[in-house]
């Protein structure tokens, strides 16, 4: 009895929110896991003919499914098959509804058995963007249906033809499949996936056009921690919405924008670096949430981090966000990109690699993050400001001016960076009254040395004839330079990062090594 | 009325205030919960670049170029680390970057081929006396459930090769699951949906408690390689299995190999072949035959008996039960190692295991010539300087690049070799100590 007490006290002693809220999603998985059905259609023609497969939720005791209309729509098709949870073998159903919207109800032809769970629907006008979901399907592998697969994301907006976007993933046989809230609520189904984001219906949309389903239940939080995190990350969305704005401008695609001072937007800006890049993007225009597009015009632009700083004029209400203070790893993080996309995860590591141009010190999330959130937010879970999306993408070149570009504009590849405001704030106040940052030159061709970088040869101007720092300071062929803006120069990326630290007309102390003598001379950098 | 509707609108607001209040205290301890578990187990996750040497015969110069990357982690204090056979692929020049530093590392044990099938593979680092490490004893799979939340560590497109490794959170999606690619087989496999991307390969997947429960190995992949939520990783029993063996042989543990085939359309473990030679027909086996329990468990269909009885090492004895006809009968069968078709050959020698001279040079009209001799390099040592001109090495005449390339195939590191220049007239011969290509020669930019 004794030990059975302890044990019990050395369990809750150990419990930490982090086992808590595991455990509430297992529980969650547990309860919605016997709502789920397989189901396959085929032409008829055995296991040599065509096969479509997907999933669909259980309303009632009677084995009605629920699920997405489009894999039904083929001409082929001639039976459909549902494998209920529990069951051995799979029951032959027919289309008891088939509606446009996108949904459509099966029953079975014979009785389920045992008799399947019903899923408990929640209504969505508790739903907002920034609320974690999970979807449960059946996965299609190697070896047929598994049991069901869970993923999350959350819904990361609400369109105006009434369906969501969740930033979900969908897989082979999850069309159709049922997400829920943290606390096993049916909130809608997966239609299809639209650039990079599932299309979900929501429940009550269904029930408008079909009358004999169950009714939705309003959703009601706990005090349980996967219900603190929902509220958490919708509050965040919330609150930090209206400072992510969206920026267009001809020839490039649509994308986020942040309102980082009264009358000024930050913007990614990977192409509008240079003066006439600038000329051929004008206009500009803003879009505040949904109020009609307002003109903005480029005041300044950093050509080493790629944005963009746009004077335009901000309704009052758009104030600026917070700050947030450094991220720890592990963090929650919220990421917002306009119109409305809201996606969710976590800081996976603070500083970026030393020879990752220009992602010097940026921060990694694997919320999902897409072309479309460039220049938009990523905040804490009170809603401050961490800092801007960027889209680096590694797996391949964007060419914004192809169809393949367009079709691929929303995806994701679960890698975001993001730029510090740590790093955007000092910039501002120059930024502010015009002054633009372009990458420095030296005019130095080096190598790695044991002491420093050897210079290898120099260039006395620059390609657009600007007197370069290593023709000011008289280096030679020879010369092993070892401090640049105090920086210690080890390897050449040390030598650029010290560079994208500075702009150019900045005066900075350049220290190197000439015949055993350490020298050290003021320099101004210049443009390339 | 408008006072009463203000009131309660307070109080509305302020109770909202107060659940928000609730929340985020909740939310933050969650946090803390998550930053401390990240913290105690990144430094025992590395970022593995596989570098394969390639020496250019017009200058000596031997480039270190990236033929893959991955991740891994280190599981005892004496250094050795877990990765993927695919990661380590073709092996060359293996640099592990932990959060102290790089250090080399070598495939463990005698043979370089690794366990190819089950994609495990162990190596040696060096560098340390002791490593911070995870321990492998202590993961559990029977606490993983459809909904557990894990964390995957590690160095995708690269993106850690500094040593300070990318965390992703997600949930255990499924267990049990089977998934092939490029030859490599994960069976009984862990589904998740925390981000895996190219570059994750090799890593952990650690579960609430900071144990390591999976190696990520697989995700499937969209056009482009970007990650697609489904990830797959090899589970912690499984790696245990074959880390036993590993450690006890000191080196290469096969797959055990059974030799029985299986028609996954037809109801239960119906076998339909047993290959010629294998376990399977020494203990007479045979076509029509249905497996019904393997060591104890019933198994209804291929893969089930693939999800127990594929993941064994070589030599581990099965209890079959198997009916033949009308008749149950209980068999052993003791694995055997799979043929060498199936493992696939060893890799052939890697370039740059050969000797380098410890010089670069420069081939003009009139002859080779040293260019620049390198530090900490047996040529130093023995004095060659700039501008000797090389007339023979090991007593053959190397006055071409045709004749430099073929002698220099022929040596390896550390073998000690004559090196015959002409200085300013003189002929000088020296004993030149050869150095290993990618580890000394390689290395400057």
């Amino acid at each position: 009895m004794k030990t059975l007490a302890f044990l019990l006290l050395a369990a809750t002693a150990f419990a930490s929110e982090l086992t808590t809220f595991e455990k509430e999603l297992q529980r969650t998985v547990r309860r919605v896991s016997p709502t789920i059905v397989a189901m396959y259609a085929t032409d008829g023609r055995g296991p040599r003919g065509t096969m479509s497969v997907f999933s669909g939720v259980v309303l009632d005791a009677a084995g009605t499914i629920l699920t997405g209309q489009e894999t039904l729509n083929r001409k082929w098709r001639r039976e459909i098959f549902a494998v209920y949870p529990g069951g051995s073998r799979p029951v032959k159903v027919r289309i008891k509804h088939k509606d446009a919207i996108g949904f459509a109800l099966l029953e079975p032809l014979e009785r389920p058995r045992p008799t399947p769970r019903s899923a408990r629907a929640i209504t969505t006008d508790a739903t907002l963007p920034g609320t974690p979901v999970v979807l449960v399907g059946a996965i299609w592998g190697n070896d047929g249906f598994g049991d069901p697969s869970a993923s999350w994301g959350t819904i990361s907006s609400i369109a105006k033809d009434g369906t969501m976007r969740a930033s979900t993933r969908l897989n082979l046989g999850t069309k159709g499949a049922p997400l829920f809230d943290l606390k096993g609520g049916l909130v809608g189904i997966a239609l299809r996936e639209r650039n990079g984001e599932t299309v979900v219906l929501p429940y009550e949309r269904v029930r408008e056009k079909y009358k004999s389903i169950p009714n939705t239940r309003a959703r009601k939080l706990g005090t349980g921690v996967a219900d603190a995190l929902t509220l958490v990350v919708e509050e965040a969305a919330a609150r930090a919405r209206h400072a992510v704005v969206g920026v267009f401008a001809k020839g490039l695609p649509p994308g986020s924008g942040i309102v980082v001072a009264p009358g000024f937007v930050l913007c990614s800006a990977r192409s509008l670096v240079t003066p006439g890049a600038a000329r051929a993007a004008t206009p500009i225009h803003v879009r505040f949430g949904a109020k009609p597009q307002a003109e903005a015009t480029i005041v300044a632009w950093d050509a080493r981090l790629r944005l963009a700083l746009l004077k335009v004029d901000t309704p009052k209400d758009c104030k600026p966000l917070s700050i947030a203070p450094r991220p720890n790893r592990g963090q929650f993080a919220i990421a917002i990109g306009h119109p409305q996309r809201v996606t969710a995860g976590i800081i996976g590591r603070h500083g970026a690699l030393r020879d990752l141009y220009p992602a010097f010190d940026a921060i990694h999330t694997d919320a999902h993050v897409s072309v479309a959130h460039a220049g938009g937010a990523l905040v804490d879970t009170r809603g401050r400001l961490i800092g801007m999306i960027m889209h680096i993408d590694d797996t391949e070149k964007h060419s914004y001016r192809t169809q393949k570009h367009h079709a691929r504009y929303g995806e994701s590849t679960g890698l975001g960076f993001v730029i510090p405001m740590s790093r955007i704030t000092p910039l501002l106040p120059r930024m502010k009254n015009g002054i633009h940052f372009t990458r420095p030159y030296l005019g130095v061709k080096s190598r790695v040395h044991s002491k420093g970088l050897l210079v290898e040869a120099t260039r006395g101007k620059s390609p657009s004839g600007n007197a370069t720092p290593a023709h000011t300071a008289g280096l030679n062929a020879g010369d092993v330079l070892v401090k640049l803006a105090g920086r210690k120069l080890v390897t050449r990326h040390d030598l650029q990062i010290a560079l994208h630290e500075h702009t150019v007309d900045d005066a900075v102390d350049l220290s190197f090594l000439r015949d055993g003598q350490t020298i050290t001379k003021t320099v101004t950098l210049c443009g390339r | 009325m408008r006072l009463v509707a203000g009131v309660l609108l307070c109080c509305a607001l302020g109770a909202h205030a107060d659940e928000w209040e609730d929340a985020i205290a909740r939310v933050d301890a969650l946090q803390a919960d998550i930053a401390e578990l990240i913290e105690s187990v990144t430094p025992t996750v590395g970022a593995v670049s596989n570098y394969g040497a390639e020496l250019d015969i017009n200058t000596g110069r031997v480039a270190l170029k990236l033929a893959g990357m991955g991740s891994g982690v280190v599981i005892s204090s004496r250094g050795l680390f877990l990765t993927n056979v695919h990661v380590i692929e073709g092996a060359g020049y293996l640099d592990v970057a932990l959060h102290d530093g790089v250090y080399r590392a070598s495939v463990f044990g005698d043979t370089a081929s690794g366990v190819k099938k089950g994609d495990i593979a162990v190596l040696q680092l060096h560098g340390k006396k002791k490593f911070a490490h995870s321990d492998w004893r202590k993961g559990q799979m029977a606490r993983l459930k459809p909904g557990s939340v894990a964390f995957a560590v590690g160095n995708p497109y690269g993106h850690a090769r500094d040593g300070k490794p990318i965390v992703t959170m997600g949930i255990i999606t499924g267990k049990g699951r089977a998934a092939s690619q490029r030859g490599y087989l994960y069976l009984d496999a862990i589904q998740t949906d925390a981000e895996i991307n190219p570059g994750n390969s090799g890593g952990p997947l650690f579960d609430v408690l900071g144990n390591l429960v999976g190696i990520n190995g697989l995700g499937r992949f969209r056009k482009d390689r970007k990650g697609t939520g489904v990830g797959y990783a090899i589970p912690i029993d499984q790696i245990r299995t074959f880390l036993r063996e590993i450690i006890k042989n000191k080196g290469d543990v096969a797959y055990g190999y059974h030799g029985l085939r299986f028609d996954a359309r037809i109801k239960g473990a119906y076998i339909v072949r047993v290959d010629p030679g294998s376990p399977g027909e020494k203990e007479g086996l045979a076509r029509r035959d249905v497996v019904l329990k393997v060591n104890g468990k019933k198994v209804t269909s291929p893969a089930e008996f693939a999800n127990i009885a594929g993941k064994l090492p070589e030599g581990t004895v099965i209890r079959l039960q198997v009916r033949t006809g009308k008749r149950n009968r209980n068999v052993r069968l003791k694995l055997a190692a799979a043929p060498v078709t199936l493992l696939g050959k060893r890799s052939a020698r890697r370039a740059g295991e050969h000797g380098h001279l410890g010089f670069w040079w420069r081939s003009t009209g009139r002859g080779i010539f040293v260019d620049r001799v390198l530090d900490g390099t047996g040529a130093a040592d023995a004095g060659l300087q700039e501008h000797d001109e090389l007339l023979a090495i090991h007593g053959e005449t190397v006055t071409s690049l045709k004749r430099l390339r073929s002698t220099l195939e022929t040596l390896e590191p550390g073998e000690l070799v004559v090196v015959k220049v002409a200085r300013g007239g003189e002929t000088i011969e020296r004993v030149v100590e050869l150095c290993d290509a990618g580890r000394q020669a390689g290395l400057e930019e």
